[in-house]
């Protein structure tokens, strides 16, 4: 390991956080380099200097914040006129329904209905007199029957 | 760091979309600390920390997160995305951190002016580097772990990691 290696390391190597490998490794080079061992010193000062803090804590009314803050109630529904909104639709989709029921039903009314048919009442035929005899009536292919 | 965790982390957020609201005190438990220090060293603010703790875990339980992702990692986005409009809007004063410490730590003594001595270093800090400065001193994230939460490269982190320190190193020169 040389100079600048070790300098990439000095922090971890102060804080005792590099693996045991590099840390020998770290310390072996240490151990002959003077100057490297100056700069460790050095920096060893400013951290302990920099997190020499026991920390801060916050207080417990915190957590009751959050858990007012996830418990926040759902959003009221948007309303029309007073009115709430789920209603004014299901309102509105049963005048609908209403609407295009009667059209259909229309429609479907004004295309079954039947071609006018003139209905003549016959006037009964006046029965001929028994003795009458219809000559007339009778169809000239059928003359030769009689 | 991250890593390690992520499985039992899914597995407490799976109980809870499923109804159990104790799995989710839980996930609050393991990861509000951590999150909310974090919150407090970027802004210098007690009261917007907490507010942006609400809303980070507001978003977290109205989530539908899927088991490949990070979830430590998707927190701490969602907590820095929140963070960087707070730092659009105005910037971190000491003052109101130097009063809010001493309302939250009573009277000033060791612990304070450590406190105070460690803000006023990171005050110093641009956002940028001091989002990663913070995330791996005190949350002792890697750098890629880091990089995933700041959706960067690892190059970008190591960067500004490196910038901070330097930055840190001149202040502290000048110190006595």
């Amino acid at each position: 390991m040389n100079c600048a290696d070790t300098k990439e390391y000095l922090i971890d190597h102060i804080l005792e956080e590099l693996d045991p490998e590099l840390q020998i490794q770290v310390n072996e080079h240490l151990a002959v380099c003077e100057k490297c061992r100056g700069e460790m010193e050095r920096t060893g000062r400013l951290v302990e200097r920099v997190s020499a803090s026991s920390g801060f804590k916050p207080v417990a009314e915190v957590y009751e914040r959050i858990r007012e803050q996830i418990r926040m109630p759902r959003p009221k529904p948007a309303r029309f006129f007073g009115v709430s909104r789920s209603l004014v639709f299901a309102l509105g989709a049963f005048l609908l329904g209403i609407i295009m029921t009667r059209s259909i039903d229309t429609i479907i009314r004004n295309r079954a209905q039947p071609s006018r048919i003139e209905v003549r009442q016959e006037v009964p035929r006046v029965a001929p007199f028994s003795d009458t005899v219809e000559f007339y009536s009778v169809p000239a292919k059928n003359l030769a029957r009689i | 760091m991250i890593g390690q965790t992520s499985a039992e982390i899914f597995g407490l957020y799976n109980r809870f979309k499923q109804g159990d609201e104790k799995s989710f005190e839980l996930l609050y438990k393991q990861l509000s600390g951590g999150l909310f220090n974090y919150c407090v060293r970027l802004l210098g603010d007690w009261y917007l920390a907490e507010d942006i703790l609400v809303e980070t875990f507001t978003k977290f339980a109205k989530s539908n997160l899927d088991e490949r992702g990070n979830i430590k990692a998707w927190l701490y986005r969602v907590a820095t995305n929140a963070c960087y409009s707070h730092f659009r809007k105005k910037k971190t004063e000491l003052k109101s951190f130097e009063r809010q410490l001493t309302s939250a730590m009573g009277n000033p003594g060791p612990d304070f002016v450590r406190e105070l001595r460690v803000q006023r270093l990171l005050n110093e800090l641009p956002e940028y580097q001091r989002i990663v400065v913070v995330l791996k001193f005190y949350e002792r994230m890697t750098y890629q772990d880091i990089a995933d939460v700041l959706c960067c490269p690892l190059g970008t982190v190591k960067s500004r990691m490196h910038q901070g320190m330097s930055k840190l190193r001149e202040i502290i020169k000048d110190e006595p």
